[in-house]
């Protein structure tokens, strides 16, 4: 099913693919009145962008959103990285964790949210926590499950070569995790992308969140049609952008010692 | 050694609470709205006599399990149609790739500007991200079917109906109940979402509401019950599907792991 990206048959099939998705727009562009206030004509969306990105309301709330995004998934990654190392490097402490993980995972994170503000109050940081939070799950699970799935023969290759605690875990235990937390990571992105966007909409603050909210209330449909392909956009665009990362690191780091 | 696993495993989730407890009572966490897990406790009999709770419960459930029977009758036709059809795969898989990565919430503001506060709002933004899930997985279920099948069913003179119930469904089942749990999952948070900034109602609304009355047992009794929904609808569905599908569970079981 993977092709070569840019060469010609590649750019047939991608155009043949789109068609239903244009023929829609195009149908919704011919029938739709032009001031319709709940169901607005795509060519009225792209006015409306550009309106907005006139008055920098756009660019600023583009970088809000993406910070909080990107420093969050960081955290994530990193936390749920190093908890899930302790806790998949030995079967007894799995067993300990197992049904805590699992009720954990069970619980949905945008619930988290009024906690979170009640005890964080308004402000960066408690962004930075509820999105963390709702990513370090993927990334956690995947990496308890990636170190489990290393082949016991080559722990003890290495304790015949006799490498140190410390040795096993930096050539043996990194390399071999690293497919699964790249995994772990590319789960938590889509959850990080919707809870920053109903943490802005639902304290209302700075963000694309907090915008098309805003939008709603004014009922200025375009608007929200607008922001609603913007952000599809920018889902489209992390994916990728984590994509071409994801192969940098396998190229450069991964080895295979799963079993 | 099995029971010893399960022991640990609640072990585990008491000596996490009693850690919640202890840090609480010793001050250590100086948080007003951390309330220790036995107040929590304590705020139950009379939180669970409300009759609330019970018409929260059912309208959040409810709202799921609608939204997602719906989403799961799209998926599955669509996605049988793209598995089968080469040609309708040419002609709409860039499509799917294009609408998928739209994050659901964002379909919040736009059902608010359609229906207002109500159930339909709440089901637009259940609906379609819970279809992605199923028609993705079945696509791909149907697809591995392998072709040496096909040729015994067309060796065997089935009918095409014959074809369908008889070899293709058990064949792809495996892969088309991942992605049924996969969307009852995405189904259940969609609905607390919408409830908390759409449809003030249910669950959802319930975790607000007793945020902003600064009632933190109440909030944390619901985020808990959240937590023991998700693992109940979960279960049901497993429950389900080995009732349905002896022997083919035991290889979808490891790979809706998220």
């Amino acid at each position: 099913m993977k092709q070569r990206a840019f060469s010609p048959s590649a750019v047939l099939l991608w155009a043949k693919g789109s068609l239903p998705f244009a023929i829609f727009l195009l149908i919704w562009q011919l029938f739709a009145s032009p001031d319709s206030s709940q169901l607005p004509p795509p060519s009225s969306w792209l006015l409306s962008l550009s309106l907005m990105a006139h008055n920098s309301a756009l660019g600023s709330a583009i970088a809000a959103t993406t910070s909080i995004l990107v420093i969050s998934l960081m955290l994530a990654s990193v936390v749920g990285f190093i908890l899930g190392l302790l806790i998949g490097m030995s079967a007894a402490m799995r067993d300990w964790f197992s049904l805590l993980l699992e009720y954990f995972r069970a619980v949905p994170p945008p619930v988290l949210i009024p906690v979170i503000v009640l005890m964080l109050g308004y402000s960066n940081f408690m962004k930075v926590v509820v999105v963390a939070f709702a990513g370090l799950w993927p990334v956690l699970l995947n990496t308890v499950s990636g170190v489990s799935k290393i082949s016991p023969s080559i722990f003890d290759m290495a304790r015949s070569l006799h490498f140190s605690r410390f040795e096993i875990v930096r050539k043996i235990v990194i390399p071999g995790v690293v497919p699964s937390l790249l995994l772990g990571i590319r789960v938590a992105l889509p959850h990080a992308i919707i809870i920053t966007l109903v943490v802005e909409m639902f304290t209302g603050a700075a963000g694309i969140g907090g915008l098309m909210m805003a939008a709603e209330r004014n009922f200025n449909a375009p608007a929200v049609f607008a922001l609603l392909m913007l952000v599809g956009c920018l889902g489209l665009a992390l994916t990728a952008l984590f994509s071409v990362m994801e192969r940098l690191i396998v190229w450069r780091w991964s080895s295979s010692v799963q079993r | 050694l099995n029971t010893l696993r399960a022991l640990r495993g609640i072990g585990g989730i008491f000596i996490f609470f009693a850690m919640w407890e202890a840090v609480v009572r010793s001050g250590l966490a100086q948080y007003d709205y951390l309330p220790a897990p036995s107040a929590i406790i304590a705020g139950l009999p009379a939180l669970l006599s409300d009759r609330e709770v019970t018409t929260e419960t059912m309208h959040t459930v409810g709202a799921t399990l609608l939204g997602w029977g719906i989403a799961v009758m799209i998926g599955l036709t669509l996605g049988a149609l793209l598995g089968v059809s080469k040609l309708v795969r040419d002609y709409s898989l860039t499509t799917v790739e294009l609408l998928r990565p739209i994050p659901a919430v964002a379909l919040v503001p736009v059902g608010l500007l359609l229906f207002g506060f109500s159930l339909q709002t709440e089901l637009l933004v259940i609906v379609i991200p819970s279809i992605w899930p199923v028609l993705v997985n079945t696509m791909q279920g149907v697809m591995m079917v392998s072709a040496r099948l096909r040729d015994v069913a067309d060796s065997l003179r089935l009918s095409p109906f014959d074809t369908v119930i008889k070899v293709l469904i058990p064949a792809a089942a495996p892969a088309v109940l991942v992605g049924l749990r996969l969307s009852l999952t995405t189904a259940l948070v969609l609905a607390i979402v919408v409830e908390m900034i759409g449809n003030p109602q249910g669950i959802g609304y319930a975790v607000v509401r007793e945020a902003q009355a600064l009632q933190p047992e109440a909030m944390f009794a619901y985020v808990l019950l959240t937590g023991v929904l998700g693992i109940l609808l979960n279960s049901a569905l497993i429950g389900l599907s080995k009732v349905l599908l002896p022997g083919e569970f035991a290889s979808s079981g490891a790979r809706g792991r998220r």
